[in-house]
């Protein structure tokens, strides 16, 4: 299992999981991102990495992706946080195991991970009284 | 004596009296993205070459981020935390103290001087002079405009809204 792999198919997932204008894996920061570029993804991959040693051949390793998603907010007669929660719950979807990944209670993206899963607290802002809505989300990724 | 009244006041403080909560609730999320943005950035560009080639990783795995809300304000920060020893004096730059090295896991300590192999119990380092190599206050003076403009843009547009 390979850390490209891992990430690239953390990427593909949330990626089908939802009509982002645009998705990439260099993070911009939302003000650089135009309305008309949004819902936007931006995957970055710098988080932490642990190794944990399991075995005495093989170490498990641990790694962190967040992903960045902004909206555009703007409109009055809608509130900011829809957009969101529609995005995060397709991720949700997206990353929930499947088939043979769902008995074994892990989700493996295909093969690439051992596990993935959202971690933490998300961060939002609607972006009710600036038009940026914001989410960040931290994806663990587990390779066997 | 002659009154005036406004229709819609109440609502119109009501707005008023919302707009710092909303606005700090609001910077936060915002200020989490931009410190995760400057960290990527000391990690990523800075410490992965541009400034310091990572020969463990350690000072890049040491580099967090954090935001929040405290006093009356939104702070944001990125740092190296954790016990990476050189992580100040490679920013600042410095030198390192006079100090005693001490064959501990053998018997002596072997080095070469002249050609010929010297063995010791114990050597006298003098110290290193380290030069700056800035890596977290280069980042963020890189990014600040970018910082700036951004955090701005927010209240800003909050205001044009309201």
């Amino acid at each position: 299992m390979s850390r490209e792999a891992a990430f690239s198919a953390l990427f593909d997932a949330v990626v089908g999981a939802y009509p982002w204008a645009l998705a990439s894996r260099r993070l911009r920061v939302w003000s650089e991102v135009p309305a008309p570029m949004r819902p936007a993804l931006f995957q970055l991959e710098s988080g932490p990495e642990a190794y944990q040693w399991t075995s005495l051949a093989r170490p498990r390793r641990t790694l962190e992706a967040k992903l960045f998603l902004y909206f555009d907010s703007r409109d009055p007669l809608t509130p900011g946080a829809s957009a969101i929660n529609a995005a995060l719950d397709a991720i949700d979807a997206a990353l929930t195991p499947q088939g043979a990944d769902a008995a074994a209670g892990r989700q493996t993206l295909g093969g690439a991970v051992h596990d993935c899963k959202i971690a933490g607290v998300p961060v939002r802002d609607t972006g009710d009284i600036d038009g940026d809505g914001v989410a960040v989300l931290s994806v663990r990724l587990v390779l066997g | 004596m002659i009154s005036v009244a406004l229709d819609g006041e109440e609502a119109l403080q009501a707005r008023f009296a919302a707009f710092p909560a909303e606005m700090i609730a609001s910077l936060s999320a915002k200020a989490a993205i931009l410190a995760e943005a400057l960290a990527a950035k000391v990690k990523d560009d800075k410490l992965s070459g541009g400034v310091l080639n990572a020969a463990s990783g350690a000072l890049r795995a040491s580099i967090v981020a954090e935001a929040g809300v405290g006093g009356d304000g939104v702070f944001a920060s990125v740092g190296s935390a954790g016990d990476v020893k050189y992580a100040a004096i490679q920013e600042y730059g410095g030198k390192t103290a006079a100090h005693e090295i001490v064959a501990a896991k053998a018997g002596a300590l072997a080095f070469a001087v002249g050609g010929a192999t010297i063995f010791a119990k114990r050597v006298r380092h003098p110290g290193s002079a380290l030069p700056e190599r800035s890596y977290l206050r280069s980042s963020l003076a890189e990014m600040a405009d970018e910082i700036v403009a951004a955090l701005a843009d927010a209240p800003r547009e909050a205001w044009e809204r309201s």
